[in-house]
Order: C-alpha cells, then sequence, then structure tokens
C-alpha cells in the first residue's frame, strides 16, 4: 500500500532529523558490507497535557497521555543509509571518451535483420526433416518458416567517468576524532560503491608528516605517530596527475587522465597543519585546472588551515567544518555541504 | 445474521464453517446479538497495515512508526494483536451491511477461534451498549482522509517552493497536542438554547458558558488558514474515537468473558479447548497493569453472571452479612440476564460502581495478593512498589482507585466563561482549567479521607515537562498567551502560562480568578 510506504519514509526521514540514529564505524562497516544492523529507536510521541510530576508521580491511564517509552527495533541496511544520501551528487563535466557495451534488442522499427546463416540452417533441417533433401538433394529453396532474424546486437553506450581521492589525516591529533573521519569515509564509500560503482574509481590516500596511497581496508587503520603536513598529501595527488611516482602500498602508481575523467578529491582533517603558510595553497592552485573539486572537510576548531582555504576563492572549492560529535546529523550536514547538488 | 470467512477474494468454507458454530454458541447459549461478519484471514504484514491505518489514519510519520512497531511484534509475536475489528462495508451485491474483521493467517486454530469468540463479543457491545454504537470508526472516512491529506500536500508544494509535506507534518503534530482536549461525556452537557442566548446576547463574553470540548473551541475560534483548519478538523474528528476509553474495561472484560465461555463449553475438540483456556489466562494477567481492561473485567462478568444465578441482587440480599451473602442461593437463574442489562447502560464508571460490592473487591485482592508467595523478598522496585500497594489494599481503597483512574482517565481541561480573554500575568489570553470536580465527590462524602487527598495531588497535578511543550504547542495555535489552572503537587492551585517565549508558574493567591478549583 503506497500510503504505508509513504509514511514509512517519513518516518525514517524523521528519526534522521531528530538525530535518533546513533550509528557507530561497526555498524557502517557492517552495512557497507551488505549487512543489516538492527537498533532501536525510541517511540516519538507529541507532548500532550498530562498527569503527575516530572520525577515519579504517576501518570494517567495512558492512552497518549504520560505513556512510558518503549523502543522500536529498526533495521538499517544499505538502502536507508543510501535515502539519507539522496542529495549527494557527482558531476561528470568531462566530454564522452569512453564506451560500454550493451545488448540492444531489435525490433523491426529499429532494424530487424535477417540472418543469413541461421535461415539456411534451418532451411536444411526442414528440408532433413521432410525428407526433400534426399529427395531433391541440398538446394536453395527458404521458405518463409525458415526465416530466421537477428533480435539481438552490441551497442556501445558512452559513459562518463572520474576518480575520486578520499584523503584523511592520520596524525595524532586526530585521534578523538577517528569515529567521525571513519563514519564520513564510510558514507562516502557506501555511495560510490552504490551509485558510481560503474564509472568512479576510488582511491584512498593517508597523510600524518608524509602521505602515502592505501587500499579501501588499509584506510581505517590506526593513527600514524608524527607531525602533521598537508604539503605532501596534495604534491601526491599531483603526481597522480601528472603520472609522476609517488609512495604507495598497492605495488604500483595510478595515472589520472584528468582531461577525460572528472576528479574529485576530498580531504578530512582537523585543519591543523604544520607546514609553511601558502606553501600549501601554492600546491593547491596547481591542481585545480585539472580537477573537478575539491573538498575540505575540518572537524573541530582547533585548526586554522580552514581560512586558507577560503582565501583560495574558487568555484571548484566546497569546504565544511564539522562539530566533532559523531551524530547522523553532523556526518548528514557536512557532507551535503560538500557534496549537495547546489542546482 | 450472516457470518463468513475469507481469504483474498474468495472464502475459507472451512473457516466459515467454523466461525459460523462458534456463531451458534453464543448467539443460542449467550443470547449475544450482532450484524453481519466478514472475517478475512490476512498475513501479519496486513494485518500490521490494518492495525496502523486504523490507529493513525492520516499518512504522516506516526503512520510509518504505528506500521513498523506493529509489524515487529506480531512478527516476534510480543504482545501480539490477534485482531482487529475493522470497519463497516456493504455488500452491494447482497445490499448488506457487514463488519470486516482481520485474522492473522499465521495464529493456530486455537487462537483464531478465541479470536472469533472474542470478536462476537466486541460486536455485540457494539450493537447494544448505547455508547459503542456511535464509536466505531468508519474506515472509509479514513480513507477518504487520507485521499485529501496527500491532495493537500500535492497542492500546497505546487509552487514548487514549499515543502507541503513538511508544513502539513507540523500542523499534524499540532493537532495531535490537542487531541485529548475533547470533551470526553458531551451526553451529560445540558443543551442551550442559542437563539435565544444570541438575541438577548448582553456580554461579550467567549465563550458564553463553560465549554468543555477545548479542541472544538480551538477549532472554531483560532485563526487558520483554510487548508490548516481542514487538517485540524480531520484530526478532531479522528479524536472522537478516544472515547472509546469511556467502556475499555467493559469492551474487554465482555469479549474475554465470551472468549472464555466458549473455551470452556463451546468448544468440542479438548485440546483446542485447552490452548485456548490458556490464552485466555495470559490476556487477562490479573499482575499487568495494561491487561487490567481484561483482567478486572472477566473476573466481573463472572462475578454478576454468578450472583445473577445465585439471586445474589436487590435489598433483601444487601443487608445480609458477608458470610450470608457468600452461602445465598435462590437459583433464580438469571446470570446472564443481568450481564446483558448491564452491558447495555452502563460505562466504565457506572459498571464498577454498581457491580464492584466489597466481596468481589475482596476476593479480587485475594488474587492480586498470590501474585508472590508470603515470605517472598521483592528483587526490584517494580516488585517492591507492587507488594507495598497490596498489603495496603483494602475493598474501599480499590474500588476508589479503579473509579477515579477511570474518571481521571485523561486530564479533563474547560474553558470558562470568558476564558478565551482571560487577562492573565503574560498578557490576555486563552485559560484552560483543570476540572478536578469528580474528587470533589467523593472528598465532600467523606469516602476520600484528608489524608488520602492529600497523597493524591502529586498524581493529578499537571505541572510537568509534558504540559508545558503541551502549553508552548497551545500558544502557537492559538496565537496569543495560553494559561492552564491546576493544582500543585500540595493541592493548592496554581496557575502556569506561557507566551511562546516562557514557561511561568504563578501560585493562585497573586492572581485573581475568582474560580474556585472545582468549577
Amino acid at each position: 500500500m503506497t500510503e504505508i510506504k509513504d509514511s514509512e519514509e517519513k518516518y525514517k526521514k524523521k528519526i534522521d532529523e531528530d538525530d535518533d540514529l546513533d550509528l557507530d564505524t561497526e555498524d557502517l562497516l557492517d552495512i557497507a558490507n551488505g549487512g543489516t544492523v538492527v537498533k532501536e529507536i525510541p517511540i516519538k510521541s507529541n507532548p500532550r497535557i498530562t498527569y503527575g510530576l516530572d520525577n515519579g508521580g504517576e501518570g494517567g491511564d495512558g492512552s497518549g497521555a504520560g505513556k512510558s517509552r518503549a523502543d522500536i527495533l529498526f533495521g538499517i541496511d544499505r538502502k536507508y543509509i543510501l535515502s539519507l544520501q539522496d542529495k549527494w551528487k557527482l558531476k561528470f563535466t568531462k566530454p564522452n571518451r569512453f564506451h560500454s557495451t550493451q545488448m540492444e534488442f531489435l525490433i523491426s522499427e529499429n532494424g530487424l535483420q535477417e540472418n543469413e546463416e541461421e535461415t539456411i540452417e534451418s532451411m536444411l533441417e526442414r528440408q532433413l526433416v521432410t525428407g526433400e533433401f534426399q529427395k531433391k538433394g541440398f538446394k536453395v529453396d527458404i521458405k518463409e518458416e525458415d526465416i530466421r532474424y537477428d533480435i539481438v546486437r552490441d551497442k556501445p553506450v558512452p559513459y562518463k567517468k572520474a576518480t575520486f581521492v578520499l584523503i584523511r589525516d592520520v596524525s595524532p591529533s586526530m585521534d578523538p576524532l577517528k569515529k567521525l573521519a571513519d563514519m564520513v569515509a564510510l558514507h562516502i564509500i557506501i555511495r560510490l560503491q552504490e551509485e558510481y560503482s560503474n564509472n568512479v574509481t576510488r582511491c584512498y590516500m593517508m597523510h600524518a608528516d608524509s602521505a602515502i596511497e592505501v587500499s579501501e581496508k588499509d584506510f581505517f587503520r590506526d593513527v600514524f605517530s608524527g607531525g602533521t603536513s598537508f604539503l605532501d598529501a596534495y604534491k601526491t595527488v599531483n603526481s597522480m596527475l601528472n603520472g609522476t611516482q609517488y609512495r604507495s602500498m598497492l605495488g604500483y602508481n595510478r595515472k589520472i587522465h584528468w582531461a577525460d575523467e572528472d576528479v574529485y578529491v576530498m580531504h578530512i582533517t582537523d585543519g591543523e597543519n604544520w607546514d609553511m603558510e601558502g606553501t600549501v595553497t601554492d600546491e593547491i592552485r596547481s591542481m585545480l585546472p585539472k580537477i573537478t573539486r575539491l573538498m575540505y572537510m575540518q572537524i573541530g576548531d582547533l585548526g586554522s588551515f580552514l581560512d586558507e582555504v577560503k582565501g583560495l576563492d574558487s568555484t571548484k572549492i566546497r569546504y565544511t567544518a564539522a562539530k566533532p560529535e559523531p551524530t547522523n546529523a553532523n556526518i548528514s550536514k557536512a557532507l551535503t555541504d560538500l557534496l549537495g547538488d547546489t542546482e | 445474521m450472516k457470518i463468513i470467512v475469507r481469504e483474498g477474494v474468495n472464502e475459507n468454507r472451512n473457516w466459515t464453517a467454523k466461525a459460523k458454530e462458534i456463531a451458534d454458541y453464543v448467539v443460542n447459549e449467550l443470547h449475544l446479538s450482532f450484524g453481519n461478519v466478514e472475517f478475512r484471514l490476512v498475513n501479519t504484514d496486513e494485518l500490521a497495515q490494518g492495525r496502523a491505518l486504523y490507529l493513525a489514519p492520516l499518512p504522516t510519520w506516526y503512520l510509518g512508526q504505528t506500521y513498523i512497531e506493529a509489524k515487529e511484534k506480531m512478527g516476534a509475536r510480543y504482545e501480539s494483536l490477534y485482531e482487529m475489528v475493522g470497519h463497516k462495508y456493504k455488500n452491494t451485491l447482497e445490499n448488506e451491511e457487514y463488519t470486516v474483521v482481520y485474522l492473522n493467517k499465521a495464529d493456530t486454530e486455537a487462537e483464531i477461534k478465541s479470536v472469533i469468540a472474542h470478536v462476537y463479543g466486541h460486536m455485540h457491545m457494539n450493537y447494544n451498549n448505547y455508547l459503542c454504537k456511535k464509536e466505531n470508526g468508519d474506515l472509509i472516512k479514513h480513507a477518504i482522509y487520507r485521499e485529501r491529506y496527500s491532495e493537500l500536500e500535492r497542492i500546497i508544494s505546487e509552487d514548487g517552493k514549499t515543502d507541503g509535506k513538511k508544513k502539513l507534518e507540523g500542523i499534524f503534530d499540532l493537532a495531535q497536542t490537542l487531541e485529548t482536549l475533547i470533551d470526553l461525556y458531551p451526553e451529560t452537557r445540558s443543551e442551550i438554547d442559542n437563539t435565544v442566548k444570541n438575541y438577548y446576547k448582553t456580554t461579550n463574553n467567549l465563550p458564553e458558558e463553560t465549554v468543555y470540548d477545548v479542541y472544538k473551541f480551538i477549532l472554531d475560534n483560532a485563526q487558520f488558514n483554510p487548508w490548516e483548519k481542514e487538517v485540524y478538523s480531520m484530526m478532531y474528528d479522528l479524536a472522537q474515537l478516544y472515547r472509546m476509553m469511556r467502556t475499555k474495561i467493559m469492551h474487554e472484560g465482555f469479549a474475554s468473558f465470551v472468549e472464555k465461555k466458549y473455551a470452556l463449553y463451546g468448544e468440542k475438540n479438548q485440546v483446542v479447548a485447552t490452548e485456548m483456556q490458556l490464552g485466555v489466562d495470559q490476556v487477562a494477567n490479573p499482575y499487568e497493569k495494561t491487561q487490567l481492561p481484561y483482567a478486572l473485567g472477566i473476573k466481573l462478568f463472572e462475578s454478576i453472571e454468578e450472583r445473577g444465578n445465585k439471586g445474589r441482587f436487590g435489598l433483601r440480599y444487601s443487608i445480609l452479612s458477608e458470610e450470608k451473602k457468600r452461602e445465598f442461593d435462590d437459583k433464580s437463574g438469571k446470570g446472564l440476564e443481568k450481564i446483558l442489562d448491564a452491558l447495555r447502560f452502563s460505562d466504565d464508571i457506572g459498571f464498577i460502581s454498581a457491580y464492584a460490592d466489597d466481596i468481589f473487591l475482596k476476593d479480587y485482592i485475594d488474587i492480586l495478593k498470590k501474585r508472590f508467595p508470603e515470605d517472598y523478598a521483592p528483587k526490584t522496585k517494580e516488585e517492591f512498589d507492587y507488594m507495598e500497594w497490596v498489603s495496603e489494599l483494602t475493598p474501599r481503597i480499590l474500588k476508589l482507585e479503579l473509579l477515579i483512574g477511570r474518571e481521571a482517565a485523561l486530564p479533563s481541561l474547560e474553558i470558562p466563561k470568558g476564558g478565551a480573554r482571560y487577562v492573565g500575568p503574560l498578557g490576555v489570553g486563552l485559560l484552560l482549567e483543570q476540572n478536578l470536580s469528580f474528587l470533589k465527590r467523593y472528598i465532600d462524602s467523606g469516602e476520600l479521607s484528608k489524608e488520602e487527598t492529600d497523597n493524591l495531588w502529586g498524581h493529578f497535578t499537571l505541572l510537568n515537562h509534558s504540559t508545558a511543550d503541551s502549553l508552548n504547542r497551545l500558544v502557537k495555535i492559538w496565537g496569543r498567551p495560553v494559561y492552564i489552572k491546576t493544582v500543585d503537587n500540595l493541592g493548592l492551585p496554581c496557575l502556569i502560562g506561557g507566551d511562546g517565549n516562557k514557561i511561568k508558574f504563578f501560585p493562585i493567591k497573586t492572581v485573581a480568578t475568582g474560580i474556585s478549583m472545582f468549577g
């Protein structure tokens, strides 16, 4: 029944708006791996005039007034997470240079054609079965019932491609913010896996005082010791764009064909950077002509790099300052700021 | 009377035969009477949908929550609702009206039969009790409201900028706060001849007389735009179902009574009968507060039946000692007659007042005491509170608790004469007064001692966060300050008022209202 379905959607939205969903990293990892996580959501009710004092006086009969709270067990799966993300979109601006193959079913209007080989084969079969071959020998005598058609053909379909580079700061100052960073990253990964798995390449990088490309699994390991330098991270991105060497745990260095595909770079950090002022922004400036968007997410109030990012004043840059609490509402707001559809 | 059981569009002949067998018993042996019934065997999800749509007819987040909660509980067989008495519909082929009842296909034979017998009890109440006849939910109307609500969402969103769903949800949330502010007993109010009054109107009081239906008054007098008023009106109409609270104990008690009777004397299959009896005992659990209507109700009907069969009514009986009363038996055999009479004319308060005599209450207290053995040491606060409560129970106290509990099922608020233009400390606004006149009856008659009365104020005060939140919403709806006159936990009258920015508390002696606490 559609009203029930719509109402369920409204209820889910309300849970999200009221931030009732208390998901942690393990929950999101399970969900990203295709599992369903069951959470207790408090039953919502609008206030009513009720009897009793707040600290233990007995309420009335119930019936909507003074009702005790109970929880609903609510299953969260990928579909639910994706429904929270429906405003996050990637744009594909580079020209179509890639093609995939699809099968197209042919009908008479769009080019149904006779398949000569199969037609001859079916004619021969008929002649053998009816005894015509024994009588007259092989003779090409195609009747209407013999005709076979090509019903399927390959169709090249152009598609647009992108590479999404996800960079996270794993310096010691990020330790108290690890949970939020993990959850943000998982939200991105779920979205990219579900909506853009065919045409977006995911690329992961970690940095403390130096940067390294890692696998998706290693992206969630513990923080490194040492200082914090953003410069090496952005230099690594430039290396990927230019096809030069950089540090990678994957066993190879990638080259991003920025002329043919869109490039998204997201940096998750607390904003505390030890590089000299101006050095990192210079590196970013050299990167900007080749990429589609740089998304800078600063968590908490300690860092100052956000001001430098704002100073770049480019339409290709989106930034957000997220509160450090790892709540759904914070994550949702931050990612909507960075990935929300502005059109 | 026609009985049919359908599964999908087809008749389930096996179950139709069984349902008819049960109907034969309740009609011939228990003298019940009701109209045509169509049972529909549905799966758990469909039953959850049906329940949710009945409790939350409008397509809002509340419907979504109700559905998910019902599905989860039914799926886990936890607090399972086995049936849902639904709506009346007209079978146009036969030109007859049927009441549709949903049954869960996943239930066992004993459970389904229990439900059918239980439903017949409910239906007898609906057809014969003077209050219940007017109170049934009309699911055809619910469907119309649902459609209209969705249409309003679309219309409001037509400008492309307004989020119609959000707008309507805001009104729905406010209206839910108003829901319990209806008049539960409109039949007790005297009709006022407004034509004469309006002609000779000499004052500008608003309202002219005390108004007991606060929601209706706000609906008629607050400033709404047309679509807001439409939504509030729908919600007001739907809120009338709260009046079913007036006969909750009778409804569930009688339905359970019928179910038990069939299980004991009607069902031929002993295994099924035993399972049915166990089911009734489980539902009518006297130790679960939520099951009080079932537990108390069924016991009271059994008591009425026994008393009626043994002639234990009337003056001749009432002057006997307790010992003689327990022995009295004139074999008059009028048990069922007494029950059917009680059902026709009572609400829960009248029912308890008339039929819960001292002997019944003593026996019920003995049942309550049997929850734990005598030397049991309580392990939780709930157990401790229960044992303390039961140890102090007497028939008088139990009866008072039951009666006051029913009378005060919802806070009763009214708008006094001129209350819409009340000059309060936060400005001119709407005054709502809590009506505690029912308590006055008990105090004046001496049934409640001063100490007992003093202990009650904490239960009846409206000074809590939920009321404060509600007050903020009332201010939003009314557009001006709103005040609620209540009592504090010492029983002293006081006022709380809100103006949209703050909620303030005023002891009554600082506010000259000239209005007595008891109306």
